[in-house]
């Protein structure tokens, strides 16, 4: 915006010099007038009254009748002036692939050397704090605890805080194998991971879909119980924890688990614990919550049922079972020696 | 940016401006061969001077106005040529209409230089509507019109000063350079008015190249119709996503059933967009910013 004010005035400064020129010379300006019409508005012969009549012969740009430069050199300058046309062209060329090896390219906008080449050895990111930027970024306190190891031709970023906002392709992991073009956010500062040797996709990662489902579930403090019943969403590999003895499912955000979908309710279902045993409950008649594929009121869980809570649908573990299946294996292994 | 882009404008008015002199130049060559061939039935009104004249420097302002666009995001070279020759025609057939004009006008006893300011201006507006109308989806169209006619104006009114104090330079180079620099500076600087988002490519072949969203309506893939080109990455479609802008919110918008848009690593079909979003589409990275 200001180049472009700045431009103005400087193209006002000209025009007001144009005038001074004109009025300090305003003496030879009629003659030059004469000139100038001599010049412009000359007729000459014609070739019928008609033409005359609607084509008189003043024209524009009145061009002397031997041009001031030779067929050649005209064509000459053309071809300069498509040269330069071209010039600008290759000018603008995208400058790719400047970087080579391993590191992190700064992508906030502005930043005059983006690129961090990266060492090969177990550092943590608190490199990033000594990065000369053009603007100051916060960043997120602890990248003491987020360790770079170097894996194979790349890096593992292990987050050991799990707190700092710290986004892997705008998500939040725990640990993760980088590879070519990952996106990291450490608080403001976005960086892009570049590595060719190992390309975009060669790394297998959960799919993007199965992340999607907008689950919070239970947070366990602590470890979890072997016997604590595990719900699984279906479709990803999110494990919610059935810590406490009455757990309720809808799309509010008062509920234990939420569950953000179309045909769930605020309060949808609840799960609670009877004896040793779990029951699902539906809360809402007009709504539908399904074990193995029918619609329920209330019913008792058992190992691998499948739940629906509207349209998402869950698989319930029980915690017993796993301990049975254990028992069974080593049974087993007990016979066969 | 936006600054360097005005100047790329600027830069390539003067250019064409140029263009359109050398062209004239040698144009009178051209026509002085044909008169001396005996082609008189030619000569006595098609080839008169101030068609010639029309035409030509049409010719040299709308072969540089039409590639625009395709230089300054650096297109392939068959591109920026088709563009070249498209405009060249368009432009040739523009200015015999415009001079016409304006000449017919003195005909009806407009002052002369009213007439020729009159004809510039509508030079301008014609060689950027024509311009325009590859691009009719964008939804900008009136204001890019007009600001080529303020150019086109201003830059003749200029023409008319220095042909008043007689500092044209060798057959009006001045006044011809000048005309083409004030219309593409106007267009360029309306553009720049409109200009506060940005999507930078960050990955792959073309990286490092920043599109500027100048418009209300984008469409983005391999395609060479597309505003905006993607080469040489995989997955991307003809057609494949559209970008509209809607107040100061910018939606992304994918346009292709076949292909995937991910926001943030989300598959959307329709999402608006913030700063610093991250938009991935077939393995192009792209990231959205304003300016």
């Amino acid at each position: 915006m200001i180049s472009q004010i700045d431009r103005c005035l400087r193209a006002c400064v000209h025009s007001a010099g144009l005038l001074i020129i004109g009025i300090l010379t305003s003496t030879s300006l009629p003659a030059a007038e004469q000139v100038v019409e001599q010049n412009v508005l000359i007729r000459e012969g014609f070739h019928s009254a008609f033409l005359e009549y609607f084509f008189p012969q003043t024209f524009f740009l009145k061009i002397n009748e031997t041009p001031s430069l030779t067929l050649i050199e005209s064509l000459l300058i053309f071809a300069g002036v498509l040269l330069a046309m071209f010039g600008l062209w290759f000018l603008q060329k995208p400058k790719a692939g400047t970087q080579s090896g391993v590191g992190f390219q700064l992508l906030n906008l502005g930043e005059r050397k983006p690129f961090i080449p990266l060492k090969s050895e177990i550092q943590t990111l608190e490199f990033l704090t000594q990065i000369q930027t053009s603007k100051k970024y916060r960043l997120s306190a602890n990248l003491t605890r987020v360790t770079l190891t170097p894996h194979q031709n790349t890096f593992v970023l292990e987050d050991k805080n799990y707190k700092n906002a710290l986004l892997i392709n705008r998500r939040r992991s725990h640990r993760t194998v980088l590879c070519d073009n990952d996106v990291l956010d450490v608080g403001e500062m976005i960086l892009l991971f570049r590595n060719h040797v190992v390309p975009a996709g060669t790394i297998h990662r959960p799919a993007s879909k199965d992340l999607q489902l907008p689950i919070v579930g239970i947070i366990p403090k602590g470890p979890v119980h072997k016997m604590t019943p595990i719900l699984t969403v279906s479709g990803s590999t999110q494990k919610i924890p059935l810590v406490r003895n009455l757990i309720t499912i809808g799309s509010s955000n008062s509920n234990d688990i939420i569950v953000e979908g179309d045909e769930v309710a605020l309060r949808h279902a609840k799960i609670y614990k009877v004896g040793a045993s779990w029951k699902i409950q539906n809360l809402l008649i007009q709504e539908t919550t399904t074990v193995n594929g029918r619609r329920i009121d209330q019913r008792f869980l058992q190992d691998g049922d499948e739940v629906t809570v509207g349209d998402i649908m869950f698989k319930f573990k029980s915690g017993k079972a796993q301990i049975k299946q254990t028992l069974k294996s080593k049974t087993e292994t007990a016979k066969k020696i | 940016m936006k600054s360097t882009r005005s100047l790329h404008n600027a830069v390539l008015g003067l250019l064409g401006g140029l263009a359109s002199w050398t062209l004239m130049q040698s144009g009178f060559h051209a026509f002085d061969a044909l008169s001396v061939t005996g082609l008189s039935g030619l000569n006595i009104i098609w080839l008169n001077k101030f068609i010639f004249e029309g035409a030509l420097v049409g010719l040299g302002l709308g072969m540089v106005l039409q590639a625009r666009v395709s230089l300054w995001y650096h297109y392939e070279l068959v591109h920026i040529l088709s563009k070249m020759f498209i405009g060249a025609f368009i432009g040739a057939i523009l200015g015999l209409i415009c001079f016409s004009i304006g000449e017919l006008l003195q005909v009806w006893l407009v002052l002369p230089a009213l007439s020729r300011i009159a004809s510039w201006t509508l030079l301008g507006l014609l060689l950027v509507g024509t311009t325009e109308l590859f691009h009719s989806r964008s939804g900008f169209l009136r204001p890019r019109i007009i600001s080529g006619g303020i150019g086109g104006a201003i830059g003749g009114g200029i023409f008319e000063l220095l042909l008043l104090y007689q500092m044209t330079g060798p057959d009006h180079l001045l006044g011809l350079i000048l005309v083409g620099f004030s219309i593409s500076l106007f267009v360029g600087i309306i553009e720049n008015r409109a200009t506060s988002f940005a999507i930078r490519v960050v990955s792959g072949k073309q990286e490092g190249q920043i599109f500027l969203l100048d418009q209300n309506r984008f469409t983005l893939g391999y395609g060479s119709q597309n505003d905006f080109i993607l080469k040489g990455y995989a997955e991307v479609c003809d057609l494949h996503a559209n970008i509209l802008k809607k107040g100061k919110e910018v939606i992304i918008e994918n346009a292709d059933e076949g292909g995937e848009v991910l926001v943030n690593y989300r598959l959307v079909d329709q999402q608006s967009m913030k700063k610093g979003d991250v938009i991935k589409i077939g393995t192009a990275l792209l990231q959205y910013y304003e300016i």
